[in-house]
């Protein structure tokens, strides 16, 4: 009797104990599942806040730059604001005046066709950058009017041009019958330059 | 609930000494004459409510049997099994048998000692026992084993011991022998003799103090006691040895009267000894019996001494094992759940609390972000020109990047003024951008410059003329720190003779980077 007393309450035990391992097994995932999930959910959040941070970040840094260069803008020229691309037509008007100016005979101008940069440091978000390569030769009087002829022509272009390339030379004194050809107009004058630069021009994004 | 329970059930030769514990109560404590249905019946209903408790026997009977043996020195797992060999061939079958392999702690090391010296103990089971045994096997308590009550009694020994120190009239003693004499109630006196091995020696003594009377008798024990313990003990004197006894305030009464100057007695009465080990509550003032005592010290002993079994205990322990492993495995697994359970909760609250937190923290940041937002919506909204933030940006990069590019030749020529004041007429003059790369405008910086002409001088004095080659240099080097200047030198064979004097002047001037 107490054999089979202990028997069955050891097959009972053995039961429970196979119950209990079942139930723990169920907790043991139960646990495992709130943990990963809390896990899982705390991470997406604070993923998001580092999204925020990030974008307030970037928005103080932006802060900074736009601050930075709202007090360069006042400095920048109108012409260096500008944005309407490489206008050949325009380009012509200007060099004809200045050269008129300054009695320059231009000779063989040469512009390539205006190239797109917008990588790098050149990447801009409201216009493009165009770029392109010019080359004036000329002739003037006098070294100062040469010179000068340069100076006001860069300087009245719109956008950045960037001179790589100037030689100028006289070839001759003047003589008096030189002296009489130039104020007849007979005569280039015997200054003889070269111009070369690289001439950036932005170009908004709308136009 | 979960407090340490025992029965104890101490059988002797004149009736069985039935106590019950948990914790430190003692729940009952019966005395039964013979075991026959009536008294089954009560220890049954005794018991019903302290099922889970273990049974302990304690034999108190006067036919036990104790043998000293020496073995060779040798291994002790080795020694085992020549002692097991020894007991199984032995020829009483019906005794129940063990040992106890004496250790002698003066010689803890194996190389130290002379030989191993071990204790044999064979208990024959009287009908009595036998009945016990088969009554409390049918009981739903566990068996846990049979024990013998002298050896067990060190329990009591070791707890009294402190005190018999403290009573001890012996002032110079040099043994630890001690000679125990106590009357229990299954068996009446008995003499126990302990060493620091333990239990060395045990006889059941019969004494009959009233009117003066087995007091001889008495001393005769002791000194036939005595003279057993010399032989093991050669250096043992009789005014050394201890004798303690435990008995009724009666029989202590006639002992003390005992004139023998020799004989060095320590006297209790049961109740003193429990009053002595912390028992107060256990006897009455006036019992002359030191069972409950013994049962007590054996049932808050955690290691007994020696355990002895029978093949049917034996074959219910395995079944109260395999319960006993199932209860724990379930307790295991219960706690498991419970750990697991409350950490779930415990998660989930934390999670709670840290997304709860998180969220806060993204709202907090959320805020800010729209605050950012509309203070540069404002500031764009509020600036005269209404021009939008990106091409205030694009256009102060463009600034940044063509700027000192730009500023190139112009600014370079401009540098080149201070030419005229030095008499130099300029013939030619170039300026180039080597390397250039249109879309690196750190190319557009690295120049050269070269103008030649002539250096003249008007005064007569060609002194002025090398003043003004100087001059001319020197500004050169001034106006262009930091940049590689090459020129040539004025010629040798100039002619002195001349009025006014003409010379070529050619300058190079370059970015120092680029020429290294």
């Amino acid at each position: 009797m107490k054999i089979l007393n202990l028997r069955k309450k050891i097959i009972i035990n053995s039961l429970i104990t196979l119950i209990l391992l079942a139930i723990n097994g169920v907790v043991f995932f139960f646990y495992n599942n709130v943990e990963q999930a809390s896990k899982a959910e705390i991470k997406k959040v604070e993923d998001q806040i580092s999204g925020i941070k990030l974008r307030i970040k970037e928005i103080e840094n932006k802060d900074a730059e736009i601050k930075k260069y709202k007090a360069l803008w006042p400095t920048i020229s109108e012409k260096r604001k500008y944005s309407g691309g490489i206008k050949i037509d325009d380009f012509n008007n200007v060099l004809a005046d200045i050269s008129k100016k300054y009695l320059i005979t231009t000779e063989n101008v040469k512009i390539d066709l205006p190239k797109i940069i917008n990588q790098g440091v050149f990447k801009r978000e409201t216009f493009d950058l165009y770029y392109t390569s010019v080359s004036i030769n000329y002739f003037a009087i006098s070294d100062v009017a040469a010179i000068s002829f340069v100076e006001e022509f860069i300087a009245s272009l719109y956008g950045y041009p960037v001179i790589v390339y100037f030689d100028m030379s006289k070839s001759k004194p003047y003589t008096a019958q030189d002296l009489s050809d130039i104020s007849y107009g007979k005569s280039k004058g015997s200054i003889a330059g070269k111009l070369e630069f690289v001439w950036y021009v932005p170009k908004s994004l709308q136009q | 609930m979960f407090a340490q329970k025992a029965i104890i059930i101490t059988i002797g030769e004149h009736g069985t000494v039935v106590s019950a514990y948990s914790g430190s109560k003692t729940l009952s404590k019966l005395f039964i004459d013979i075991l026959d249905e009536k008294s089954q019946n009560h220890i049954k209903e005794a018991f019903s409510k302290i099922k889970s408790a273990p049974i302990y026997i304690m034999l108190d009977t006067a036919d036990q049997i104790y043998r000293k043996k020496n073995y060779p020195l040798v291994k002790k797992g080795d020694l085992k099994q020549i002692i097991k060999r020894d007991l199984s061939s032995d020829a009483d079958r019906e005794s129940i048998k063990n040992y106890i392999i004496l250790e002698d702690k003066n010689h803890t090391k194996l190389k130290e000692r002379k030989n191993w010296e071990t204790l044999f103990i064979n208990a024959p089971l009287s009908e009595n026992a036998n009945s016990w045994i088969k009554f409390l096997l049918e009981l739903p308590n566990e068996l846990a084993g049979i024990y013998m009550l002298p050896i067990e009694t060190i329990a009591l020994f070791k707890k009294l011991k402190p005190s018999i120190i403290k009573r001890s009239k012996i002032n110079s003693k040099r043994n630890q022998i001690y000679c125990l004499i106590v009357r229990n109630r299954a068996s009446q006196v008995r003499q126990i003799v302990f060493s620091q091995q333990g239990m060395i020696f045990t006889r059941v003594v019969d004494y009959n103090f009233e009117n003066g009377g087995d007091l001889e008798k008495y001393e005769h024990d002791i000194y036939s006691t005595f003279e057993y313990l010399k032989r093991l003990h050669s250096d043992l004197k009789i005014s050394e040895f201890e004798v303690i006894n435990i008995l009724a305030k009666n029989d202590l009464d006639k002992i003390t009267k005992i004139s023998n100057v020799e004989l060095n007695f320590v006297n209790y009465t049961p109740n003193e000894v429990a009053q002595e080990i912390g028992y107060g509550d256990l006897l009455p003032n006036d019992s002359a019996y030191l069972d409950l005592v013994i049962s007590k010290c054996f049932y808050e002993n955690k290691k007994k001494v020696l355990r002895f079994s029978l093949p049917k205990i034996e074959f219910f322990h395995k079944f109260f094992l395999g319960l006993k492993s199932t209860y724990y495995a379930n307790l295991t697994l219960l706690a498991t759940i419970s750990i697991f359970s409350i950490l779930t909760v415990f998660e989930q609250e934390k999670s709670s609390a840290s997304i709860a937190n998180s969220e806060m923290k993204k709202i907090s940041f959320t805020e800010d972000l729209a605050k950012l937002n509309r203070i540069n919506i404002d500031d764009l909204e509020n600036s005269e020109e209404q021009i939008s933030a990106e091409r205030i940006v694009d256009f102060g990069k463009n600034e940044e990047t063509f700027y000192s590019a730009q500023q190139g030749f112009i600014g370079i020529y401009d540098r080149l003024k201070f030419i005229r004041e030095n008499n130099v007429r300029i013939a030619k003059i170039s300026y180039q951008i080597f390397n250039k790369d249109a879309k690196n405008t750190q190319t557009l910086k690295n120049f050269t410059l070269k103008f030649n002409g002539e250096i003249k001088n008007s005064s007569g004095d060609i002194e002025n003329l090398f003043q003004d080659f100087d001059s001319l240099t020197s500004q050169v080097a001034s106006n262009f720190k930091n940049k590689t200047i090459k020129h040539s030198e004025l010629p040798r064979n100039i002619d002195f003779s001349k009025k006014y004097y003409s010379l070529p002047v050619d300058f190079t001037i370059s970015n120092k980077a680029v020429e290294q």
